[in-house]
């Protein structure tokens, strides 16, 4: 279960202070498929940032279980987003020097997985999200926006997580790639019994989700709906 | 790929610069020892002056020698009386020494007040054995005491080779002489052989050669023999003294000048190799500075170059980060990288410093070297023509300089290259690691937003 309380987040800019993210609670069940569905700059994406602990929010807190992630120091905070939350961004964020293969193994590099068995388990996962055999040993450059963002999520389940987080993952795809990988997400939400929160502004969306969370000035302006 | 390229090019040609400046510090220092340990360790005291005998000042007493004895850096002190035997009642002896159209001149020019038949003082301007009204001119013997059979220093010779009989037991106070081959010559005299001396009878025990003409005029006695018949005992004309080690001779000559203030003069071969250790002190200072510049500035083209991949790559960093990268991580891939890119300069800098070192040392030596020579020769320059050796004079301080400045041969050893493997590490490490270190504190979602 996720479990978000009075979460604050604000930015200091020459015209003031921005509240980024505006005392937000929401609460998640575990393997649900959720949608943040907002404007440009109205805060998902800093939340999202704040769930996988990659900024730290002024006030509130974020419980993943029974982990309280806004108390984590240093090297839990590095493993929490190692082993219990999975990434995938809107420009896919591939090392551009590593293979589609390379990318995939990386995190499970990080956790000090044996080689052999992060290349079996990166090549398992790369045919789980239908990216075919003669591509993964491919470079980001040759690949197509669809096939680099399921290498994306391919790279986010590496570690098992129980939260994967993807930030605009169809927004640089064109409707029916988008499509695919919604798809694609809900389906591993499903057969992996991961939660999976997505930030986006593309509506069509929620049909597949469980819950969504409307947000708008840092604020969800609807409770979830389903 | 060309940026790459262009990376390891300006490491290799720091670090190229680094080791031939490493090389050439390592030849110049060498050649700086060499030069040192040929000077030798003696530095000989004279009362000021005078250089011994030839009138004016103050002769040393044992009392002197004492006071030098107890300086720091002297190891040993070595006393020589020296009589210049210039009358018929001094000594049997005739001169060994002609004394040339320079003496005839000087005798003729002479006005004889000085008496008839004797080797006495000389006129003024004239030199001893003066004579007038006809007198043929005769040349002093000189007789020198010494305590030891090892330093001649007093002779102005270096090596001193017994030719017939036997050497001297200057410790003694046998009425006995060593006498050199001229003037052997001169009076027929054999080991075995007498002649008077101050009215005494002394027995020739041994004939020197030391190659030079005035040492081979002169004998040598045990001093405390020669003091005692000249009633002079206790009079020193000069002193031998042994600094502790050559690198200590400037030390040990401060240190009697202190000691003995402006009442004698100090001398050493060290001023003759001043010069030469001026202009490889010169050339090592070049090196010193180049070679630090050269590592500094190494550093700091690393530096700059690590800081604009990490600032390029910040957003990449964010990602690492947020898929799990630790910091330590994230700094040694950097370290890593900055270490291949300084090894690849490394070893192209090696084939430079291989390539390059003995033409720039050679242009760094002959820039010292003309210096030096302008510098030494100045307006009253004289002396032997370049590569010409003989005492004295400024061109004896040139060639000396350039004799220690030819051959300078930078050489590579193992020993130099484990410094500059050592001085390449340094350099990627110091370089790469504060720009990774800062980029890797930074908060993933901060990294990703790029600058």
């Amino acid at each position: 279960m996720l479990t978000v309380n009075g979460l604050v987040k604000e930015f200091k800019t020459a015209s003031g202070t921005v509240h980024a993210v505006n005392d937000i609670d929401m609460q998640v069940e575990d393997g649900k498929f959720v949608a943040l569905v907002g404007e440009s700059g109205s805060g998902k994406s800093t939340l999202l940032s704040m769930l996988g602990a990659l900024s730290k929010p002024d006030a509130g807190s974020i419980h993943v279980g029974d982990e309280d992630v806004t108390r984590l120091h240093d090297h839990g905070l590095i493993k929490y987003r190692r082993d219990r939350v999975g990434f995938v961004f809107q420009n896919y964020s591939l090392v551009p020097n590593l293979s589609a293969l390379e990318n995939v193994m990386l995190p499970m590099e990080f956790s000090g997985m044996a080689r052999a068995e992060r290349n079996k388990r990166a090549s398992e996962l790369l045919d789980q999200v239908g990216l075919p055999n003669d591509k993964q040993q491919r470079k980001p450059g040759r690949l197509s926006g669809g096939e680099q963002q399921r290498v994306g999520i391919a790279r986010a389940l590496a570690n098992r997580p129980s939260l994967i987080l993807a930030d605009e993952p169809t927004g640089n795809l064109d409707s029916k790639t988008g499509q695919n990988i919604i798809s694609l997400l809900h389906d591993l939400s499903q057969s992996e019994k991961t939660t999976i929160i997505a930030a986006t502004h593309d509506l069509s969306i929620e049909e597949q989700c469980d819950h969504i969370y409307r947000i708008k000035d840092g604020q969800f302006i609807q409770g979830d709906e389903s | 790929m060309i940026r790459t390229g262009s990376v390891v090019v300006i490491l290799a040609i720091s670090i190229g610069l680094a080791l031939i400046m490493l090389i050439s510090l390592f030849a110049v220092n060498d050649r700086i020892d060499s030069v040192r340990g040929s000077v030798g360790t003696t530095i000989t005291v004279s009362p000021a002056g005078i250089r011994g005998f030839q009138g004016g000042g103050e002769l040393l007493t044992q009392a002197d020698s004492d006071k030098i004895s107890s300086l720091d850096h002297v190891t040993a002190v070595e006393q020589s009386f020296q009589k210049m035997l210039t009358t018929d009642t001094d000594t049997s002896l005739k001169s060994g020494i002609d004394p040339g159209s320079f003496g005839k001149q000087n005798n003729s020019s002479g006005n004889g007040s000085s008496g008839a038949g004797n080797r006495d003082v000389p006129p003024a301007g004239g030199m001893p054995g003066g004579a007038s009204g006809g007198q043929q001119m005769t040349m002093p013997v000189m007789a020198t005491g010494v305590a030891q059979n090892a330093s001649l220093q007093s002779l102005g010779v270096d090596k001193l080779d017994i030719t017939s009989g036997d050497g001297l037991a200057a410790a003694t106070e046998d009425n006995v002489a060593l006498v050199g081959s001229t003037l052997a010559s001169k009076n027929n005299l054999q080991p075995g052989s007498t002649f008077t001396l101050f009215n005494t009878q002394i027995k020739v025990i041994g004939i020197f050669d030391s190659g030079n003409q005035f040492s081979n005029g002169s004998l040598l006695m045990p001093i405390n023999s020669l003091r005692k018949l000249a009633t002079s005992e206790g009079q020193i004309n000069s002193l031998v003294v042994t600094a502790d080690s050559s690198a200590n001779v400037q030390i040990a000559t401060d240190e009697i000048k202190d000691a003995m203030g402006s009442k004698v003069d100090v001398t050493s071969q060290l001023d003759s190799t001043k010069q030469a250790l001026s202009s490889l002190e010169g050339v090592k200072s070049i090196a010193r500075y180049s070679l630090a510049g050269s590592l500094v500035s190494a550093s700091a083209i690393l530096f700059l170059i690590m800081l604009m991949i990490v600032r390029e790559r910040r957003q990449e960093i964010g990602v690492l980060k947020a898929i799990g990268a630790s910091n330590i991580k994230i700094m040694k891939q950097f370290i890593t990288e900055s270490l291949t890119f300084t090894l690849l300069g490394a070893l192209v800098g090696v084939v430079l410093g291989v390539v390059f070192s003995n033409p720039v040392l050679n242009m760094l030596v002959s820039s010292s070297s003309s210096q030096s020579s302008q510098a030494a020769q100045g307006p009253f320059a004289g002396g032997p023509p370049p590569g010409a050796r003989g005492p004295g004079g400024p061109g004896s301080v040139v060639s000396a300089s350039q004799s220690a400045l030819e051959n300078l041969n930078a050489v590579i050893n193992y020993q130099l290259l484990l410094y500059g493997l050592v001085a390449t590490i340094l350099i990627a490490v110091i370089g790469s690691s504060i720009p990774a270190w800062s980029i890797s504190k930074i908060r993933p979602a901060e990294a990703m937003r790029g600058e």
